[in-house]
């Protein structure tokens, strides 16, 4: 008998759609009639109320049937249920007050009409809000902070990042907690935080730390789609195969520690993850758009730009020896307004002085610069040393000396240094002491 | 003619347009007539992406320098390639592949469960001895990553430590033209895009004045086997996109130089007209190869400066000369051509290819291969030194090797100091260095007998799509659509060589 109600109990979340569109029809059709007077209406009005009462009281049944199946609860239900009653209640006086509208005042009718709209509309949401999680509504919108709660936490970098609450977590969240969450609670299974998932549902614990091949939410997401026990049910958005994976490795290698650290996994679970951590900072230069009229400027005046990678709007920007014609000052200016997008420079053999050098240095995420043949000297040189993220630095055929390399070698992102055609060689003091991690090429 | 060149009779419906464009009352009606099916299948259809219509053809000028406008695909580290490709299939047992257990084999009989009934060439396969050979050649070890190199090589030898050796490159072709063919093509039948063509495609070019994909053919080569233009083809690419030969001698590119007794003044206002006369024919039918044909007289009238300026050796000092060898004052020996394309490379050009034909030693291998070696050796290893000193090597890669191996069994009969070698695609050895691989690496390994790979395998489909990765290109994601349907320079191959990148 019990099956035979869930059975039934089912087709509320179908069901329910009928009397909203009765009720709403009714309203909007009384709406017309005040507003262009068209009176003969009114029977319409009333059959409109009849078919929305009769029909919210079997949705009403329904549900009452549905809840008693089992998986939902909390407070959540209860507003809803009432409000489901209510709107019962609400759309019968409705009909009765219309049949006999003689009888009433038409004020009163009037506000039946739209308190009946306020209670449909509350046992709607509500409703809504059961089947798909309370955040379901607002998760996107447009205002307030709601974005930003939704997203994850905010971390300082990738390193302090940990498996469950930044890799885990989402994933339950976006494909496990909209059936397994408190209030709902399928299978008698909240997921939403470590201790709620720790503790399982009715059939037992759900996951046993370092043993993925016994743990019911591995089977479960594994199994064939369609296959009766499989997770997520319904036709829901299935689990990817990084995610299995992440999940495996958290409960296998990983103990299912709260605690364990991102980068104690996998190589390739990380870089599978890490684009997904919510990194302060990694968000603004992930935006930088390119500007193709911007671009297109820089051509003209004799620069050739090439993108690196569409992703992070970097630029490889090259000033031919034939385009700068003595302007290359000048022409440097131009670059200002993309400094930050500046990834590899090339500037050689254009006539770079030194005073240049101070506005490149503003360049921050510069990883290649090439000044070959300029004639520039350590004191420009040394302004060099704020490029942080600098790799490959070619100077080759300039006015440096060893003592020049002082300032270089503060760069820690430093891994090439070309001094090939300048004064430096290969056996100064000041070349020893680089870092063994920079490769110093001083020619054949 | 008709219709479409008429302003009244034209459809006011933007749409309608584009099809006037391509299709007139005459051809709709030529058309139709035939394939009114087929336009009716595909319209059913069109909501499945692949019989959805052609990518729309850009403008010339949305074009730009800039490729096709999602790539790269992530942040390469590869800009320009030089491609020295030893065509003929040098043999990897007498340079890089040392094989010391061949010694006491040498002479045995291969046994036949190495070869495992693999098929030979028709040169080799009615033989009835197959005596394993050693290389007559001594092999040491060099550089910190103790590379073993053959003394064959002395100055390669010296370069150990900037190469990645990869010694378990494998092909599915044994003969030249499809082992060529599949190496710069993906596909061993004549008619894809080769590589240069697929980078110029997708990257566009970084030099508006010279073509982005240029190739080199060793005139001191022994030219035993031929090289086909196709092998530099842009195949269903926009012919733009094509590999330009530059030569030897007074003119680098044919029909470049302006006709005798015509001094090219009013050359401008001719291209500028013509341009125009060619874009009423683009906006009449929308066919990419106008745009293709304005793009190439515009380059070719750039080269005509350009062109003069990179060959013009004039400026190199002697100790370029010294390094590269005496050979490279002669223009178009490999020597030369090495450096013209340190040259080219220092000018931005994307691709360069070097073709040194002659490396089929059938018969008579130690004497051929030593004369090979001798052509080529010291200005390849020059190359990858200067790239080196002037940092082009951050940012090039440079590839050295042919379209397959060589057998360990002697082809003919094996003398005291004769031996021929045929050819092997099972195993042989290539290098890359610069931009983004790992230097003083070795990959891959052979069995003891140089015959099959054990370790670690490397396909011609896994080379380019390596290729491509380091120019910032999902090899996956580089597609064209003809014949109705998607091609990639890796068909449905290739796999990324990770271990081997930075």
């Amino acid at each position: 008998m019990q099956g035979l109600f869930t059975f039934i109990g089912r087709f509320h979340p179908l069901w329910v759609h009928l009397p909203i569109g009765f009720l709403m029809i009714a309203v909007f059709l009384k709406v017309y009639i005040v507003l262009v007077k068209k009176a003969v209406l009114q029977e319409a009005v009333n059959f409109c109320l009849f078919l929305g009462a009769v029909s919210a009281a079997i949705a009403a049944l329904l549900g009452f049937l549905l809840s008693q199946s089992g998986g939902y609860e909390g407070e959540l239900l209860d507003v809803h249920l009432t409000a489901g009653w209510i709107t019962v209640a609400m759309s019968w006086t409705a009909w009765w007050v219309n049949k006999n509208e003689g009888k009433f005042s038409k004020k009163l009718n009037y506000i039946l009409l739209g308190v009946l709209m306020i209670t449909l509309s509350v046992a709607g949401h509500f409703g809504g809000s059961l089947t798909h999680g309370e955040d379901y509504l607002t998760a996107y919108a447009p205002f307030g902070n709601n974005q930003k709660a939704n997203r994850q936490r905010l971390l300082a970098n990738a390193e302090e990042a940990e498996v469950f609450t930044d890799v885990i977590q989402p994933i339950l969240k976006s494909k496990c907690q909209s059936c397994h969450r408190a209030g709902k609670m399928k299978g008698e299974l909240d997921m939403t935080s470590f201790e709620s998932l720790m503790v399982g549902g009715e059939n037992g614990p759900v996951l046993i730390p370092a043993d993925t091949e016994n743990s019911e939410l591995i089977r479960r997401v594994k199994l064939p789609s369609d296959h009766d026990d499989f997770m997520p049910a319904e036709g829901k958005k299935p689990l990817t195969e990084e995610e299995i994976q992440w999940i495996s490795w958290w409960i296998e290698k990983g103990n299912a520690d709260p605690k364990v650290l991102l980068m104690q996994a996998d190589e390739e679970l990380i870089a599978w993850a890490e684009p997904r951590l919510n990194i302060m900072g990694a968000e603004k230069s992930a935006v930088s758009n390119i500007d193709t009229a911007q671009i297109q400027g820089l051509e003209r005046v004799g620069f050739r730009v090439r993108v690196l990678s569409q992703e992070s709007a970097a630029l490889d920007i090259v000033l031919p020896a034939e385009s700068a014609g003595g302007q290359a000052s000048e022409l440097v200016k131009a670059l200002l307004p993309v400094k930050d997008q500046v990834y590899w420079l090339t500037l050689a053999g254009v006539g770079i002085q030194d005073s240049d050098l101070t506005l490149i240095s503003q360049f921050k995420n510069l990883q290649r610069l090439r000044l070959e043949n300029n004639p520039i000297t350590d004191r420009g040189i040394s302004s060099l040393k704020s490029l942080t993220n600098l790799e490959v630095l070619n100077l080759n055929g300039t006015k440096i000396s060893g003592a020049g390399l002082g300032p270089i070698a503060e760069i820690k992102t430093l891994r090439s240094l070309y001094l090939w055609n300048t004064s430096v060689n290969s056996q100064e003091d000041w070349v020893k002491k680089m870092s063994s991690a920079v490769k110093v090429v001083f020619g054949e | 003619m008709c219709n479409h060149q008429d302003e009244t009779l034209r459809s006011t419906n933007r749409d309608l347009q584009e099809i006037e464009k391509k299709m007139d009352r005459r051809r709709f009606l030529t058309k139709t007539s035939l394939g009114i099916g087929s336009l009716a299948l595909g319209s059913l259809m069109a909501t499945e992406k692949i019989f959805a219509g052609n990518p729309p053809v850009p403008r010339l000028e949305s074009r730009g320098s800039q490729g096709i406008s999602d790539l790269p695909h992530f942040m390469p580290k590869a800009k320009r390639i030089i491609y020295l490709f030893q065509a003929g299939g040098p043999s990897q047992l007498d340079l890089f592949d040392y094989k010391p257990k061949l010694t006491d084999m040498h002479g045995q009989e291969l046994p036949d469960s190495v070869r495992d009934g693999q098929r030979l060439t028709g040169m080799s396969a009615d033989q009835s001895s197959f005596p394993m050979t050693s290389s007559a050649f001594k092999f040491h070890q060099y550089g910190e990553s103790r590379a073993w190199v053959s003394e064959l090589m002395p100055h390669t030898a010296e370069i150990v430590d900037e190469l990645c050796f990869i010694k378990s490159m494998q092909t599915g072709q044994i003969n030249h033209d499809p082992a060529i063919t599949f190496f710069q093509t993906g596909h061993q039948l004549p008619g894809r895009p080769s590589m240069g063509a697929w980078l110029s495609y997708g990257l566009g070019s970084d030099n508006q004045n010279l073509p982005s994909f240029i190739v080199l053919v060793s005139k001191n080569a022994v030219q035993d086997q031929p090289l086909y233009a196709r092998l530099w083809g842009n195949g269903f690419l926009p012919s733009q996109h094509q590999g330009i030969q530059f030569r030897s001698g007074k003119d680098p590119v044919l029909y470049l130089g302006n006709p005798e007794n015509y001094d090219g003044n009013d050359r401008r206002e001719m291209l500028d007209y013509l341009k125009s006369l060619n874009e009423v024919q683009f906006d009449t039918y929308g066919d990419a190869e106008i745009n293709a044909r304005i793009a190439q007289y515009e380059m070719a009238f750039r080269m005509q400066t350009s062109v003069p300026e990179v060959t013009d050796m004039s400026a190199e000092p002697d100790w370029v000369y010294e390094m590269y060898g005496e050979e490279s004052r002669d223009p178009g020996t490999y020597a030369a051509n090495c450096l013209l394309a340190r040259k080219l490379i220092e000018k931005d050009v994307k691709f360069v290819q070097l073709y040194h034909q002659g490396w089929d030693q059938h018969g008579n291998l130690p004497n051929g291969i030593r004369n090979q070696c001798q052509k080529t050796d010291q200005a390849t290893a020059a190359l990858v030194k200067d790239l080196r000193q002037r940092g082009l090597l951050e940012d090039t890669l440079v590839v050295w090797g042919g379209e397959f191996g060589r057998t360990v069994y002697s082809q003919g009969t094996l003398s005291p100091e004769n031996y021929g070698r045929d050819h092997h695609p099972r195993c042989f050895t290539k290098w890359m260095c610069g931009a983004g691989v790992r230097p003083g690496m070795t990959y891959g390994e052979t069995d003891d007998f140089g015959y099959n790979v054990v370790k670690d395998p490397v396909h011609v489909h896994d080379l380019q799509a390596t290729i491509l990765h380091l120019f910032g290109i999902d090899h996956e994601k580089l597609t064209y659509k003809h014949l109705g349907r998607r091609f990639r320079l890796t068909d449905v191959e290739g796999n990324v060589v990770k271990r081997i990148l930075t």
